[in-house]
């Protein structure tokens, strides 16, 4: 009999298995030591073992922060940085973990416990949306968009584009050239960031087939093809859009992750000073 | 300023002073005349420099050079190229030459010559030691085998008096040897291959490693050699089974016929061989030969070929080996003849010569441009390469350095900025004797040198200094981009290893 197998969306597929393997191994370890203690003596995070644990969630949480000192390069590369990045996930997600444990899977008394754990998840969940952010996006840029494009050149790609439209529309009929004024000059405008890219790639294409479709029938000889030519700009605009708008995901989940990381810091150093201090 | 004019007649008059052009009529020399240059060096003047690649053969004419080969101190100091045997150091030497003008070259010190302890130089005409040198006299040519066959030079080339030798370009000295008027000359030249290189070169090959003196000495006697144009068919399938043949320069397309189109099934380059499987099966050519660019190739007939499996058996044994290889590699082409497409590409694109190319899978690839950083941090804070270029299915081909086997790169370098340390892999440039003459970027086929501002120590003024990916040589965790890349993304590939190369491409 072959063994049952169990597919899981590529999003969520470990990239290391044996990473996965010891983390669920530790998750489990932890909860099991919660669960027993938990029932024969009762929890508190301020016992021997709620601390322990809380130790621990600090510990690894100081680990997550040299991901961040690693990735500027700061600290001497010690292992390779996909290494250190499956630390990063991993240790958060357990980090996550050991802060419930720590608590009682309980809610915390007073205003700043809350806030503390409502930093800790929101952390772990942004960094979690990352994670699958950087499992999808890519893909969909490499097989859904027709161009690769640096980031910070697709504005000056896109005035490229605009240039070479410019030049293609000199000498044009005036029904080109009104088009040209009506249709293809706003749709080079830019590169925006546009949500409409992040439900459909290729949004817009079926207008602009569309568009020039209809002025193709009033047009003849070198208009045609300047019209076509001018398609083909709008075409490879709206791919450099679509790339600019998914590449500003990819960059732009970090500017959710990392303040809040930030605020858990903080709000982690006044938590241990109040607790050693009182 | 610009140059003043040629006086052609005077240049073809000149050049008709070289006894072995004086055959050829006008017309061909006016032809060639760009392409030969009399130069003039002083004495102590370094004509060639050991490591270098060079497109150009040079004729004495008048003066003498010296040969000198860097001691055996370390194995990192031996040059490795075909035809090097490293030994122990010894006296200096300078020693007869056999060449054109066979006048005998003075020894000056000789001591402890052994019978085995002398070194072939695969491209110098003449014998040598680690650690000595060799006198050459008018009449010679040298450097023609690195010229033709890409071979890094052995050994340096010093000027030992005011010389006088006329530099022959690659294109030139091709044309020259299709000369029928020069026919003696090629044959010279091809002799002294066949004596002082062809042993060397074929104990190189592991399959003829082992042969004894004598069957080597046969083959040498019979060897053929000869050179075929990029697209030239060298052997069509279905040809009958004639001769074994052994690349010395060049890359060699093996195809097979399928339908209307030819299916790549690999290729062959400097050192590779073919026509076993014809040979042991007595069967036709099961795929075809077609030269991607100039080829060299040494030719073995039939009867030479078949002295050699009936003495030595373990050659044999070898090559039955081979034919199983290369069927099964042939088989595997005609059952999956889309794997064959990344074959194809790598030839169509160059990639072939690639032994260190940079690949990203940009499935992974989330355009953090660590890679990038890590790069510049690595070299002064100007990246090595630029995260553009061509995309295969997911993969990414970089605008990195390919670290090409044979550098077209260190061809010509007017300083000696750009080298390979023989025996490594790593092509760098060292910006202190750089002058920013561009050769290097404009030489590479690639586009994958860049120019960065930066001042010059050797001009003193800010240049566009030339610039490329040296694959962090030096750094203990190896390339930087690799190293730092959080997603995994990147990878380093030599093109030699084409099974690895289809199955990163179709994984």
């Amino acid at each position: 009999m072959s063994p049952i197998r169990l597919d899981m969306p590529a999003a969520l597929r470990p990239k290391r298995r044996d990473w996965f393997v010891a983390f669920v191994g530790l998750a489990l370890g932890g909860l099991l030591v919660f669960v027993v203690l938990d029932v024969l003596y009762g929890w508190s995070p301020g016992d021997t073992w709620g601390l322990i644990f809380g130790g621990l969630a600090t510990a690894v949480m100081a680990i997550e922060v040299l991901y961040a000192l690693r990735r500027r390069l700061l600290l001497k590369p010690l292992n390779t940085g996909q290494a250190w990045l499956q630390v990063h996930v991993y240790g958060g997600t357990l980090a996550a973990l050991l802060v419930l444990i720590h608590i009682g899977f309980r809610w915390p008394h007073g205003l700043f416990g809350l806030a503390l754990l409502l930093l800790t998840l929101l952390t772990t969940i942004s960094g979690l949306l990352g994670v699958v952010l950087q499992k999808t996006v890519p893909t969909t840029l490499t097989s859904s968009i027709g161009v690769e494009a640096i980031y910070e050149r697709i504005p000056e790609m896109v005035a490229d584009l605009r240039a070479q439209a410019d030049e293609t529309i000199k000498g044009a009929s005036d029904m080109l050239q009104r088009f040209y004024g009506s249709h293809v000059q706003p749709a080079l405008a830019g590169p925006a960031v546009s949500f409409a890219y992040l439900m459909d790639v290729h949004t817009g294409r079926e207008r602009l087939v569309t568009d020039f479709k209809g002025i193709q029938s009033f047009l003849a000889g070198e208009d045609k093809t300047r019209a076509d030519q001018l398609q083909q700009l709008v075409t490879r605009k709206m791919d450099l859009e679509a790339h600019y708008t998914w590449q500003n995901v990819l960059r732009g989940w970090l500017l959710l992750h990392v303040p809040l990381a930030m605020l858990l810091v903080a709000a982690i150093v006044a938590h241990i000073a109040a607790v050693w201090r009182y | 300023m610009p140059a003043p004019p040629v006086d052609l007649a005077a240049e073809i008059a000149r050049l008709k002073t070289y006894p072995f052009l004086a055959p050829l009529a006008d017309g061909t020399l006016k032809r060639l005349q760009p392409n030969l240059i009399e130069r003039r060096y002083a004495k102590g003047e370094t004509i060639l420099r050991v490591g270098e690649y060079s497109d150009t053969a040079f004729y004495l004419k008048d003066g003498i050079v010296e040969i000198r080969m860097a001691p055996a101190a370390g194995a990192e100091n031996v040059p490795r190229v075909a035809g090097a045997r490293a030994v122990d150091g010894g006296a200096t030497v300078l020693q007869r030459t056999g060449g054109q003008g066979g006048l005998a070259i003075q020894a000056v010190q000789r001591s402890g010559l052994s019978a085995d302890g002398t070194v072939i130089i695969s491209d110098m005409p003449a014998d040598l030691r680690p650690g000595h040198q060799t006198l050459v006299e008018p009449g010679e040519l040298f450097g023609e085998i690195n010229a033709l066959a890409r071979y890094a030079l052995s050994s340096d080339v010093i000027a030992h008096t005011d010389v006088v030798c006329l530099a022959i370009r690659t294109p030139a000295l091709r044309a020259l040897f299709k000369q029928p008027e020069l026919a003696a000359f090629k044959e010279q030249v091809d002799n002294r291959y066949r004596q002082r290189t062809l042993g060397a070169h074929l104990r190189q090959v592991d399959l003829f490693a082992g042969l004894s003196e004598s069957v080597i000495e046969g083959l040498r006697q019979t060897a053929e050699l000869l050179s075929f144009e990029p697209g030239a068919v060298i052997v069509a399938q279905d040809a009958p089974a004639d001769a074994f043949y052994l690349v010395r320069g060049g890359y060699v397309k093996v195809a097979v016929r399928t339908g209307a189109h030819d299916l790549s099934i690999t290729y062959l380059r400097k050192g590779d061989y073919a026509g076993e499987i014809s040979l042991l099966l007595d069967e036709p050519w099961p795929f075809s030969l077609e030269a991607l660019e100039y080829v060299e190739l040494v030719r073995i007939r039939r009867e030479a070929f078949q002295q050699v499996v009936e003495s030595a058996p373990a050659v044999e044994q070898r090559l039955w080996e081979e034919v199983v290889r290369r069927l099964k590699e042939r088989g595997a082409a005609l059952r999956n003849p889309l794997a064959s497409q990344y074959l194809q590409m790598a030839m169509d694109t160059g990639l072939i010569h690639g032994e260190s190319v940079m690949l990203i899978d940009m499935n992974l690839c989330t355009r953090c441009d660590d890679c990038v950083r890590a790069c510049a941090s690595t070299h002064g804070g100007t990246p090595r390469f630029i995260r553009e270029g061509n995309n295969y299915r997911h993969w990414m081909v970089p605008n990195a350095c390919y670290q090409c086997s044979d550098p077209a790169c260190l061809v010509g370098c007017p300083t000696g900025a750009i080298t390979r340390p023989l025996g490594t892999r790593e092509v760098t440039i060292n910006p202190d004797v750089c002058i920013a003459c561009h050769n290097c970027s404009r030489r590479c086929p690639w586009n994958n040198i860049i120019e960065v501002p930066f001042y010059s120590p050797v001009v003193k003024k800010e240049v566009d200094l030339p610039t490329k990916c040296d694959q962090c040589i030096g750094r203990e965790d190896g390339p930087a981009c690799v190293q730092i890349c959080p997603h995994g993304a990147l990878t380093r590939i030599s093109f030699k290893d084409m099974p690895q190369v289809v199955r990163t491409f179709t994984e």
